[in-house]
């Protein structure tokens, strides 16, 4: 069901936290026309909504930045200091080729007079832009210009590797989501700003938005990797249905509700305890005198690198979960 | 402006004890305000009416300190100090309580200490006030638990045009606002003195919810690391180099557009300005921009050295020049060009 | 009342941070005794309103306690397990504990994974340090078919509950008396403020996720805006080999100042501890209290906190060990600082610049 040229245009677009508009332009391209209004709010999350009649509101969401490296100081030869946007890790950065917005492109080293690629800090990498001094530089890149890991898309068959897929493969589940629900309930679909840098956008869309249910949609570890820190989930056993990670405790009813709705239909899905980490459905529960919050996972190997990878199969399966979902007619309240 | 300055670093306001900062502040605003209100946490408020967009300028009031833990029986203060280096206090001045009683942070002298001792900074765990008192019964006569403690330094005005004084995180921004409320601008106008943001931002969590304005400009004294060997991108601002405008911080990233807006509106008016290189720190626009509905932030700074320390050095010029592009913005109407 | 019959049927009931719905029925009972407003919210808080009018004060004492979660079943059909919030490694092994499914309740024992056998010379070098979470299992004493038609993925797992203990003293050791034994302390405030006549409302609030980033409190804040927010629990009451003004005597209560705290807030609650002769301390903070004070305070525009705690031994263990007669101090303390409310509440409330 999920359009992979779609995916791969929505995986290849520029949109580090903070700067989203482009990404914000490409997903807003893929809505036109299946939903009644489209807007972005002031903090940039882009609102897609599609009316109905129940008098419920559902909000769904996913965020679409992704990490990135921020230029902090350009030297006189023309190198570029950075410093991290979201979790960046200093040893996998290394040796690797990125994208800044206007498209000049660089590659990635380390100052190795005394030390290993592992040792290095972000403090000690820089990005040659292949500017021979400052002013050759500075006619590409200015101080605050922001940088991404440039899109080496690559398809495995079932599984698909590429940077950004933590989380604009949610984006692109989200996008099918709308192109073909079914559904009574007033529904919200939210692209949210700034999940990578402390969960900042989302708070303001549920505020401003009041939903009676959110159910968001993010990436989740794997343990199924050789000698990978234990996780239950793994790549290729359903769509995850998020139980906990260190930032949230989803509510009961919500995850009953998606199991219920698992079961019932058939659709693969798998419970995920994520010991870390942390998702918008933890700013969404959070504001104002609460809102019930859950989250479906797409399990992900080697999130925050260039080449995170996940299997179609667990997101086919988290948009059959949804489209599900949102058919039914269920009112989920938090009983005792 | 300076006057002002000199005035509000003088005064005592750590985290959660901000009373004669706010009293200052008060009396200083008054002519200016249509209304001025107090919220539960201690935010003071000032509200010029007007039409239009609702513009908030936002400084904090307090300033790093400590407090006093505990009275142990030798009469010896335990103090607390979350904000502060350990390795700036021994053999300096502070005041305690309302009533400001003198006290010294000495140290085990070091004839008397281990070669091992010599090599490491006292913890804060290790350090006592000495306010002279003979034992615990003598010391409550004057101090008690959970009093406030603040560095005893004066404001003073050295080397060339430049001032050095505790508190330049934030009083360089109080001031500056005072300056602004004397301004006339066509907006609705408000100016936010905050409280606790040493504290992790804590009075300006309530702000946002309380005045929902369009754009918050927030006007701050931002680290200063140009010494000697610290290279350029690690430096984050420098003296003397002009009021410095905020990129990125760890709680914020101000909007490409509001960056521009300000870039634009120095070089319009010919003010010296400097991007501010670090992505760390905090300032209250962290939590103003994305409570409620999300609102715009924007940061202009004043780049002091050795900020939290008992003293701190600034630059006229710089915090003349943060001055002339808040005001600058306002006057001009840029906001409107970052809220269309 | 009868504080051990109180605590005794509060902590046989489940909540552990996130699931506290067994315990939030149990709370509902008492709160039904002595006031028919009694409701529940989206997040799961129980709340209880007595009297009318200005100003409205907010009580909260945290009802969840800390606990584990399933994360993986091996296939043997023992479990993993993980702390939702608050648990302590080291306390497990040997520990009763309660897996609660979806079918039920399942009794379990936490076995450790003898570091002897883990086969590296690393392992064996490390025998003597503590456990990790990872190194622990969870045995159901069932086999593996059972345990995977019962359990699931996310299954909260409970130490099992036992009566607390009567020490000598008035004292008393269980577990969740953290903070179980607060909620104890708001029903008997209940009683007590049930035969006074109120001049203002109040709001008695047994709150959810306290452990896990105070949840329940900043949502219940914000649903009820109150003008003064009044937080109990516990503190650390002093053991050998704590640091100097780190922990109180476990017969006196604290009372709370630093910037947590709204300074008339403070004063008020002192001033009624010593006309009332209570046995108290003052704590003196300017960081986070690590209660619910904290989140309540920055919700809305702001409100007026206060915080009031019993100190407690062995906090997050299954022997917590609290004084009776503090907790009666407490639930006096906050009887009469309610009570003390009236028209001319705003004024009292004032910051004196």
């Amino acid at each position: 069901m999920i359009n992979r040229d779609m995916l791969k245009n929505v995986l290849e677009t520029y949109g580090p936290s903070g700067h989203e508009q482009r990404i914000s332009e490409v997903i807003k391209g893929y809505l036109n026309g299946c939903c009644d209004e489209i807007y972005n709010d002031t903090l940039g999350n882009l609102i897609a909504h599609k009316k109905g009649t129940s008098g419920k509101k559902v909000m769904l969401s996913a965020h679409m930045d992704q990490i990135g490296l921020i230029a902090v100081d350009i030297d006189e030869n023309g190198f570029i200091r950075v410093s991290n946007v979201g979790g960046v890790n200093p040893t996998i950065t290394i040796a690797r080729d990125v994208v800044f917005e206007n498209g000049t492109k660089g590659v990635v080293h380390f100052e190795t007079e005394k030390k290993k690629a592992g040792e290095a800090t972000l403090a000690e990498l820089f990005v040659d832009i292949g500017a021979s001094s400052k002013s050759e530089a500075e006619k590409c890149v200015n101080i605050g210009d922001m940088a991404v890991y440039a899109a080496h898309y690559t398809d495995m068959g079932n599984r698909i590797s590429c940077g950004a897929m933590d989380n604009r493969i949610c984006c692109a589940l989200l996008i099918t989501i709308m192109q073909n629900l079914k559904t009574e309930h007033d529904v919200y679909a939210v692209f949210t700003v700034q999940e990578e840098v402390g969960l900042r956008g989302a708070g303001a869309a549920a505020y401003a938005i009041d939903p009676d249910l959110n159910i968001n949609l993010d990436v989740t570890t794997c343990g199924d990797m050789p000698k990978a820190a234990p996780m239950s989930t793994g790549l290729g056993r359903g769509a995850a249905i998020k139980v906990m990670d260190s930032s949230v405790i989803v509510p009961e009813c919500v995850r009953r509700f998606l199991v219920d709705t698992a079961e019932e239909k058939g659709i693969t899905y798998q419970m995920e305890v994520l010991r870390g980490g942390g998702t918008d459905t933890a700013a969404v529960q959070k504001t104002k005198s609460g809102i019930l919050a859950g989250c479906v996972s797409v399990p992900t190997r080697y999130i925050h690198s260039p080449v995170e990878t996940i299997d179609m199969r667990d997101a086919e399966n988290a948009v059959a979960l949804f489209l599900a979902a949102l058919e039914k007619k269920t009112r989920i309240e938090n009983r005792t | 402006m300076l006057q002002r300055l000199e005035e509000l670093t003088n005064l005592c306001g750590v985290s959660g004890d901000e009373g004669s900062v706010r009293a200052y502040i008060k009396e200083q605003a008054a002519p200016y305000a249509d209304e001025m209100w107090v919220d539960n946490m201690g935010n003071l408020f000032v509200h010029k009416k007007g039409n239009g967009k609702k513009i908030v300028v936002c400084a904090h009031m307090d300033e790093v300190g400590m407090m006093v833990r505990g009275i142990r029986d030798d009469g010896l203060l335990v103090y607390q100090a979350p904000d502060i280096d350990a390795g700036v206090v021994v053999s300096k001045r502070v005041l305690i309580g309302k009533n400001k009683v003198p006290g010294v942070i000495g140290a085990k002298a070091i004839h008397l200490q281990t070669d091992e001792e010599f090599e490491k900074i006292m913890p804060h765990e290790k350090l006592y006030i000495d306010i002279g008192a003979k034992d615990k019964a003598d010391a409550e006569k004057h101090v008690k638990k959970g009093e406030y403690i603040c560095f005893d330094t004066k404001f003073e005005r050295f080397g060339d045009g430049l001032i050095r004084a505790k508190a330049l995180d934030d009083r360089t921004g109080c001031a500056i606002i005072l300056e602004m409320l004397k301004q006339d601008y066509d907006c609705d106008f408000y100016a936010a003195f905050t409280v606790q943001e040493e504290r992790g931002l804590r009075g300006a969590s309530v702000v946002a919810y309380a005045l929902e304005g369009d754009l918050t400009l927030i006007i701050e004294g931002t680290t200063a690391n140009d010494m000697p060997k610290v290279p350029s991108h690690k430096s984050v601002t420098t003296v003397g180099d002009g009021a410095a405008i905020t990129i990125m911080d760890a709680r914020t990233i101000t909007l490409p557009k509001m960056v521009n807006a300000l870039k634009e509106t120095a070089q319009k008016h010919d003010i010296p300005y400097q991007m501010r290189k670090g992505t760390k720190g905090g300032t209250d626009a962290g939590v103003i921009h994305k409570a409620g509905k999300g609102s715009i932030t924007g940061g202009i700074s004043v780049p002091c050295r050795y900020i939290h320390s008992t003293i701190s050095v600034c630059s006229e010029q710089d915090f003349v020049n943060a001055f002339r592009l808040a005001d600058a913005f306002i006057k001009d109407k840029k906001y409107e060009e970052v809220l269309s | 009342m009868n504080y051990v019959e109180v605590i005794g049927s509060l902590t046989a009931a489940q909540g552990v941070t996130g699931n506290e719905n067994d315990v939030s029925k149990c709370v509902m009972t008492y709160f039904k005794n002595y006031t028919d407003e009694v409701w529940r919210d989206k997040a799961g808080n129980v709340f209880g309103k007595m009297g009318e009018g200005k100003p409205v004060i907010l009580v909260c004492a945290h009802m969840d306690e800390v606990g584990m979660m399933v994360t993986d079943i091996e296939d043997n059909g023992m479990l993993r397990i993980a702390s939702v919030a608050g648990v302590d490694p080291r306390v497990l092994p040997g520990s009763d504990v309660i897996i609660h499914a979806k079918t039920g309740k399942i009794k379990a024992v936490v076995g450790a994974i003898p570091p002897h056998l883990l086969n590296s010379d690393l392992a064996l070098k490390n025998a003597k340090k503590a456990y990790k979470m990872n190194e622990l299992v969870c045995d159901t004493g069932l086999c593996a078919d059972k345990v995977k038609a019962n359990v699931q993925i996310g299954d909260f797992v409970s130490f099992a509950p036992a009566k607390p203990m009567e020490l000598l003293n008035n004292r008393i050791a269980g577990k969740t008396l953290d903070d179980r034994a607060l909620v104890a302390a708001e029903i008997r405030v209940m009683e007590i403020l049930s035969k006074r006549c109120l001049g203002c409302t109040v709001i008695f609030c047994a709150t959810v996720q306290e452990e896990k980033g105070s949840l329940g409190a900043a949502l219940a804040a914000w649903g009820t805006a109150p003008d003064v927010g009044l937080a109990v629990d516990v503190c650390h009451a002093t053991t050998p080999g704590l640091g100097e003004f780190r922990s109180y005597p476990i017969e006196a209560i604290t009372i709370s100042t630093g910037c947590n705290i709204h300074p008339r807030i403070f004063e008020m609650l002192r001033d009624k501890a010593d006309e009332e002769h209570i046995n108290y301390e003052i704590s003196a903070t300017m960081l986070n209290t690590g209660t619910d004070a904290w989140d309540m305070q920055i919700q809305r525009a702001g409100i007026r906190c206060g915080l009031i705690s019993v100190p407690l031994r062995y906090m997050h263990t299954s022997v917590e060990c609290i004084s009776l007669d503090a907790l009666e101090n407490c639930a006096r303390l906050m009887a009469e600082f309610i009570a003390d409310f009236d028209e001319d509440w705003e004024e009292k409330l004032c910051f004196k610049d």
